[in-house]
């Protein structure tokens, strides 16, 4: 302790000149820094201990805590602060092996009137995965899950809204024709219609017509009229094919209401 | 152009599938973390079966945990909606019923028959099942920003009050849904589905991400 004291005192002090910029304020030595981990292998987000270490003989009460450039992953924070010792605690964030970097140390040497500088050995650190905590899954639970894993997602598919206009689209547009020209297109095809019975035929399209038109009943009467007299009168085939025309005519030209 | 209208038709899904991501939870031994993406799942597919069937069984597990009376307390929430009505197939439906009603009200229109019009009012309504599901599904992103669900992550307590100091109403199994309404102090005020409302701290709580702009 004597030996140590008388040193201290009689440490001169650092130069001022020619001192390097990174110099840790030690003076003696000489000096070997070291990493003392507490172990090399830890789990994620385990707490664990570094210690940076100087040994040797001399005055470090002016060394500070190195700024040291940690691997990414790793948070470290100082705990403990002493002469020759700097202790650190650290947590990994990720899993993986990370090498702590070499620390450079440059201390000054009475004796040698010299500066020196000196590097740790760079350590290794494994850092593993942390087990999940893990319950006991019920097997229909489990069954689930490996079924779920198993068929993937489906894919889906679906009609673009845009569809949907279509259909209205449509029936508005087909609006758009005159009531009348359905109605007489269907009449005229059931005109056109052979079914043994000319007269009778000829009755219905032009009875459809005017119930689909909407014509008065007086509209139609005279016409009728004479599609009986042919249908129940004597037969007269000439009769019919002129009868024919006349509804044809009436079909066409009528004026739907 | 074939192609074109097919491919513009067919609308896949290439998005992250929640219900695998839930699948891995479950298969990790952590159900209670799966039930967010599979209530996740159901948000965006309310007819999507596999999820449907593990979110049962997922709960169905966290209620035997319970009393009956207490199970009945932290209850989750049940859809109203019939989710049948959000598949594929009642699309389709809804779509022919839609070209129907159409179809029928041109009828209705030519025809003036009372039936046709009633015909065509019914299958127009069935027609319009899309845009109803499309109006649910809003209200329920509306709901879910304003209350986000949430579960308990981790064994845990309801609270009277924001610090662990208040009296305990209830414990909290892993897997418990809730709704967060607010957040004080480390903890965050929840509410459940029967009414129950309490503090939870927030470490314990995995809570939905909500988009606020969505």
């Amino acid at each position: 302790m004597t030996l140590v004291v008388l040193l201290l005192l009689a440490a001169p002090p650092a130069p001022v000149a020619g001192r390097p910029a990174d110099f840790s304020g030690a003076i003696g030595g000489p000096f070997t820094v070291r990493y003392e981990l507490a172990t090399d292998a830890v789990l994620v987000e385990q707490p664990f201990e570094v210690t940076l270490a100087i040994r040797g003989d001399g005055d470090l009460s002016q060394v500070r805590a190195p700024a040291l450039a940690w691997p990414t992953g790793l948070v470290a924070e100082l705990t403990e602060s002493a002469p020759g010792r700097f202790k650190y605690r650290v947590r990994a964030a990720t899993p993986g092996t990370f090498s702590l970097p070499r620390w450079k140390f440059v201390s000054y040497q009475p004796a040698l009137r010299g500066w020196q500088t000196t590097y740790s050995e760079p350590a290794g650190l494994t850092v593993r995965p942390r087990p999940p905590t893990t319950s006991p899954i019920p097997p229909d639970l489990a069954t689930w899950a490996d079924e779920a894993l198993a068929t993937g997602a489906d894919a889906e598919f679906s009609l673009p809204a845009t569809v949907w206009l279509i259909p209205p689209v449509l029936a508005l547009a087909s609006l758009a024709f005159p009531r009348s020209f359905i109605v007489r297109r269907r009449a005229l095809r059931m005109l056109n219609r052979d079914d043994g019975e000319p007269a009778r035929t000829i009755a219905a399209a032009v009875e459809r017509f005017a119930r689909d038109a909407r014509l008065p009943a007086n509209a139609t009467a005279g016409l009728l009229a004479e599609i009986d007299r042919v249908r129940f009168g004597p037969p007269a085939t000439a009769d019919l094919a002129d009868l024919r025309e006349r509804a044809r005519a009436f079909i066409t030209e009528a004026r739907c209401p | 152009m074939t192609a074109l209208l097919v491919a513009g038709c067919l609308a896949i899904a290439t998005a992250a599938d929640p219900v695998a991501e839930a699948a891995n939870h479950v298969r990790a031994g952590r159900p209670a973390h799966a039930i967010l993406p599979l209530r996740s799942a159901l948000a965006a597919r309310p007819h999507d079966r596999a999820a449907r069937d593990g979110l049962a069984l997922i709960r169905q597990e966290v209620a035997l945990g319970y009393t009956p009376t207490d199970a009945a307390r932290v209850a989750p929430e049940r859809d109203r909606y019939p989710p049948w009505l959000f598949a594929p197939a009642a699309r389709t439906l809804s779509f022919l019923a839609w070209c129907g009603g159409w179809l029928a009200f041109l009828v209705a229109a030519r025809m003036r028959r009372r039936a046709w019009w009633i015909a065509a009012a019914a299958l127009g309504l069935f027609g319009a099942l899309p845009a109803v599901n499309a109006i649910v599904l809003a209200a329920r992103r509306s709901y879910d920003r304003a209350a986000p669900p949430a579960v308990v992550i981790h064994p845990t307590a309801l609270r009277e009050g924001n610090g662990p100091d208040y009296p305990i109403i209830l414990p909290l199994a892993p897997g418990v849904e809730c709704r967060r309404i607010g957040a004080r102090g480390g903890f965050a005020h929840v509410r459940f589905a029967a009414g129950l409302t309490g503090w939870v701290a927030v470490d314990d709580l995995a809570v939905a991400l909500t988009e606020p702009g969505r």
